[in-house]
Formats: C-alpha cells, sequence, structure tokens
C-alpha cells in the first residue's frame, strides 16, 4: 500500500520514572528524573534540547495546585533542568495532545530536539476527581472544571465522571450489539494485567506480580454496572518522558528510532448533549479520528501488527478497535477472545499492559510500547515483525492517534 | 442539616428552564432557522449556529437511553448515603440527542431496559430545588413487559 511521505518526526528516546501508589515521591522530581533517562537513551547533551513540551494537566487537584507537586508544567522542567529552549509549550488535554505538539514542532523547524513528559499525581487514596459544593450548594467537580456548566443538569442525578462515563456507553453497546458481557471482557482485563507483568516499569509488576483470575475479575466489587474496580485503571503516581526529534537526526542517536506514519488530532465536537457518556458520540469522535489518521499514513488498520488502545476504562479500548477499524462494528467483544490480542496473537494489543496492566500513566505505557516494539527495543516484550504499530491515547478532543513505523517515510 | 443532592445552579442560559421546572413544565429551545430542538440551552443551535432561540414546552415522554447502578463509585455525601442507586439518561421522542438525565424513581436496576418508555415526573430534591425525573412508564415498572 503506497505511503504519503510526509511525516518526518520520530521517536528516539523513552525515559520512565519508578511509579509509586500515591506521593512518596514529589512529582517534579519523577518528572526530571524521567526526563533525564529519555535525554540518556538517546546519548544527547542536555544542552541540545531546544524544545520542552508537555500536558500539566492534573486529574486530581484537591483544590490544591502546586506545580511539581499535583501537576509539572513545561517551565518547572525547563528550570530544573537548566536549560533555555526556544520551543515550549504546556499543551491541555492528554499526552496524545502534547506529542501531536512535539511532532509538529520537529517537523516544522521550531526544534531539533523535542523533550516530550507527562507526570501523574495520586494524592494516594485514589479518587479521580471530586464534586464540591460550595456557596449555597453550588456545583464544582475539581478536575473537571471543563464539565462546569452542564453540571447542573448531571449533578443532581448523582452522575460523575468517570466510572459512569464507562459503565453508561457499555450498557448502550450491550444492548445495541447483544454482546459486552463481564464474561466476554474478561478476556481482555486479564491480558492486560498478564502484560503488564511483563514490564518492569509498570505497577503491578514491581509491587503485586500475580495474574488476575476470571473469578476473580467476575466476583470484582462493582462501582457503576457492568463496570467494576478492575475495569478502571489504578492511579499511581510517575512520570515518562520521550525525545522527538527528526527522521535524519534519529540517525544519528544512540538507539534505533520509531518513525512517525500518521497522525490524527481528537478535535471538540459542537454539539448539545447532557452527556459525553453516550456510545454513538465517543464512537463518532473516535471515527473521525481514525478516518484522519488512515487518510495520513496512507496505510490500513489490517496493516497494523501491533495496536495500544487506551484504556482507562477496559470500555475504552472496546471503542477504539471498532473506531480505527481494527475489527468490525459490534465485533471487539469477540475479537478479543481466544488469544487474538495476547503477544502471540493475531494483533497484539497493549503488549505492555497499557493503563489497566501497568497503572495509571495516561498513555505513556501506549506510546513507549509503539515506539518501542516498532523500533525492535522491546525485549521479552517484543511482538514478531513488529514493524507498524497503531497507537491512540486518550478519548474524543482530548486524544490523539499515531501510527509508527520500523522504517523511515 | 439533611443531605439532598447537589443542586442546580441557573445561569443566564438555563434561567428560562429552572424557571419552566419550578411552574412544572420541561422547557428546551427550538432554532427558529431549522428548527432543530436543543438541550442543555446554548447561546446558539448546535446544528445551524443560528442565535434565534426560543423555549418551547415538550412532552416529557421518551426512551431510557443508557443507565447504570452507581454501586460504589458515588463522590457526593447525599449519593454515598443512598448508594447503591440507579443514574442515566432518556431520550425525549421529539428528536434524536434530545437527553435528560434521570434516577429512575420507583424502579430497580433489573427492571431498567434501554428502549423502555420513560414519562416525565417532577422531584423536589430540597426545599423548594425541583429537578426533572423519568420514570418508566406503568407497564414496565410492574413487570408486564418483561
Amino acid at each position: 500500500m503506497s505511503r504519503v511521505k510526509r511525516h518526518s518526526a520520530a521517536f528516539a528516546g523513552f525515559g520512565q520514572s519508578r511509579v509509586f501508589r500515591g506521593p512518596d515521591v514529589p512529582l517534579g522530581d519523577l518528572a526530571v528524573e524521567a526526563s533525564l533517562a529519555a535525554i540518556k537513551d538517546t546519548g544527547l547533551d542536555l544542552s541540545q534540547i531546544d524544545g520542552v513540551v508537555c500536558t500539566p494537566d492534573a486529574p486530581f487537584s484537591r483544590g490544591k495546585s502546586a506545580d511539581g507537586t499535583e501537576f509539572v508544567s513545561t517551565n518547572y522542567i525547563v528550570k530544573a533542568l537548566g536549560v533555555d529552549p526556544p520551543w515550549t509549550a504546556d499543551v491541555p488535554g492528554t499526552i496524545a495532545n502534547s506529542t501531536l505538539a512535539a511532532i509538529r514542532a520537529v517537523e516544522s523547524g521550531d526544534c531539533n530536539y523535542a523533550l516530550l513528559f507527562r507526570a501523574l499525581h495520586n494524592p494516594g487514596s485514589g479518587t479521580y476527581g471530586h464534586t464540591e459544593e460550595t456557596k449555597s450548594g453550588e456545583i464544582q467537580m475539581s478536575g473537571m472544571d471543563a464539565h462546569f456548566a452542564v453540571e447542573q443538569f448531571r449533578a443532581p442525578y448523582g452522575l460523575y465522571p468517570p466510572a459512569d462515563g464507562a459503565a453508561l456507553p457499555w450498557s448502550q453497546y450491550q444492548a445495541k450489539y447483544n454482546s459486552g458481557s463481564r464474561e466476554q471482557m474478561a478476556a481482555f482485563v486479564i491480558q492486560a494485567r498478564k502484560n503488564g507483568l511483563a514490564y518492569a516499569g509498570g505497577y503491578w509488576a514491581q509491587y503485586k506480580p500475580v495474574e488476575l483470575t476470571v473469578d476473580e475479575y467476575l466476583k470484582a466489587r462493582m462501582v457503576s454496572r457492568p463496570v467494576s474496580i478492575y475495569d478502571c485503571d489504578l492511579p499511581v503516581q510517575g512520570a515518562g518522558a520521550f525525545i522527538i526529534t527528526t527522521a535524519e537526526r534519529a540517525a544519528d542517536l544512540a538507539q534505533p528510532a520509531a518513525y512517525v506514519h500518521g497522525i490524527a488530532d481528537g478535535v471538540p465536537p459542537r454539539r448539545s448533549v447532557t452527556v459525553d457518556e453516550a456510545l454513538e458520540e465517543q464512537l463518532a469522535d473516535n471515527r473521525d479520528i481514525g478516518r484522519r489518521l488512515w487518510a495520513d499514513t496512507g496505510c490500513a488498520p489490517s496493516d497494523m501488527n501491533v495496536a495500544n488502545l487506551y484504556d482507562g476504562f477496559s470500555i475504552m479500548t472496546i471503542i477504539w478497535m471498532e473506531a480505527l477499524g481494527l475489527c468490525g462494528e459490534g465485533e471487539a467483544f469477540n475479537f478479543i477472545q481466544d488469544g487474538r490480542i495476547a503477544p502471540t496473537g493475531t494483533l497484539p494489543i497493549n503488549p505492555s499492559g497499557g493503563n489497566l496492566g501497568g497503572g495509571r500513566l495516561h498513555g505513556i505505557n501506549h506510546l513507549m510500547d509503539g515506539m518501542l516494539q516498532v523500533a525492535g527495543r522491546s525485549g521479552k516484550r517484543q511482538i514478531k515483525d513488529a514493524d507498524l504499530a497503531v497507537v491512540a491515547v486518550g478519548m474524543g478532543w482530548a486524544a490523539g492517534a499515531f501510527v509508527l513505523g520500523k522504517d523511515p517515510l | 442539616m439533611t443531605l439532598h443532592p447537589p443542586l442546580p445552579v441557573a445561569d443566564d442560559l438555563s434561567k428560562p428552564f429552572w424557571e419552566g421546572i419550578n411552574a412544572r413544565k420541561l422547557l428546551v429551545q427550538r432554532c427558529a432557522e431549522c428548527r432543530r430542538l436543543q438541550f442543555p440551552p446554548d447561546a446558539s443551535c448546535a446544528s445551524c449556529s443560528s442565535t434565534e432561540l426560543s423555549f418551547e414546552g415538550v412532552s416529557g415522554r421518551g426512551t431510557v437511553y443508557s443507565f447504570t447502578e452507581t454501586v460504589s463509585g458515588a463522590r457526593h455525601p447525599y449519593f454515598q448515603s443512598i448508594s447503591p442507586y440507579l443514574v442515566g439518561f432518556v431520550q425525549l421522542e421529539e428528536q434524536d440527542g434530545l437527553i435528560f438525565a434521570s434516577n429512575f424513581p420507583g424502579s430497580k436496576y433489573a427492571d431498567l431496559e434501554i428502549g423502555a418508555p420513560v414519562e416525565l415526573v417532577f422531584q423536589e430534591i430540597a426545599d423548594g430545588a425541583v429537578i426533572p425525573q423519568f420514570r418508566l412508564c406503568a407497564a414496565q415498572q410492574n413487570g408486564a413487559l418483561r
């Protein structure tokens, strides 16, 4: 299949910090740790870093928001590393959004070597955002301020993201396709944990290296039916970093690179709804990303050797599989059975565990795995002949998708 | 003070809607240009961007759009105190995409089915604070269709 020779960026280095369940080590220190590891991975000198970008958004704020504690900004890292890059940016959303910015910055010549990082705070108790009532019953979702205006139509009903946001589209999926039982979902969640145990940087691998059984999954504490505790990723504190450069420059660096073959951004939809948690809308938003991704690469879903699909909740991966055309509509729950998504299967999904198997590093694991697979650097997790990888991070507007290849375009 | 759900706070756009609720009417916006209905209220039409919008009453009849039972995920003290509880959305019969949150009062999780008919009721969640709710139509509640 012919490819559009357009992209010239490459992922040339990766680094990850230690991962903790809570704020054992200040988040700023972990971001520095990851950044220095990524730079070291390339063999570059610190002084060669001429671009720094991140997505600073904190999933937790608890009313506090200190740079270096609850979140880490680009400026924090610039100062901590003592660099003076001509290009810097804080990009809202998820790491997908800042990754897209980094790719464009090196392709446009704004910088030669972009340090891209993401740091995730967890206050320790594991609650993802919370609702506060202020003044006379005013509703405020901390960490979810963008939803404020619509909360007057949601919060009085006890409808809070994010678990309901996974449960509701899942309930629609079950009704629409007569598929999607928890018995079926078990195949994905159990494989994710198993994969995560093979990645030393994952939370479960480090602290609780045991596989999940079908029985444990089916008997798990329910959060919002049919979402159980094991369908939700585990909040952790940690950071990851990447070095993005041009394919030409990557050739001179220490490790084999992963070459950018295609990219697509999530775009905020213009619609008037009470609900983000609608299956049709989530599918439509992600399909639109997929349509533009495949047009940008010139490859087809069937060309992919490995997929890293966002899994903050298990149903999100199902939605990405179908939205990107990796399987047919209504077929994802059948597709994930019988080892098809295992590292030895027809389409390995999240071979390093993703969020569910590694902890909530918000897409760092997905980009890392896609990058290292096509670069042939995955060690014991290496997928055979992984020439092309698709990576999708986030959902809706706070999302992006990437095709990474073994060869430069 | 007794626990109650978070109270809705009207803004400039939603004031007519909440005044309607207090008068026991369900009002949504209609676009004068493309004639589409929309909810929540917005400054312009989500379909054609016209700003010629006016409120009008709708039937309150619809169907279950999606639902869950929140068992252990509640954030707010009131909802923690009543967990597990039902929550989800209904779509009104007037138009696709006209969607309201609901707790399906009077129903159990096993009673709910996507597409099941619902009707509007008004619920006072605190002194003087009323929200629209949607409950399964009587036949479903009694299990007659199941």
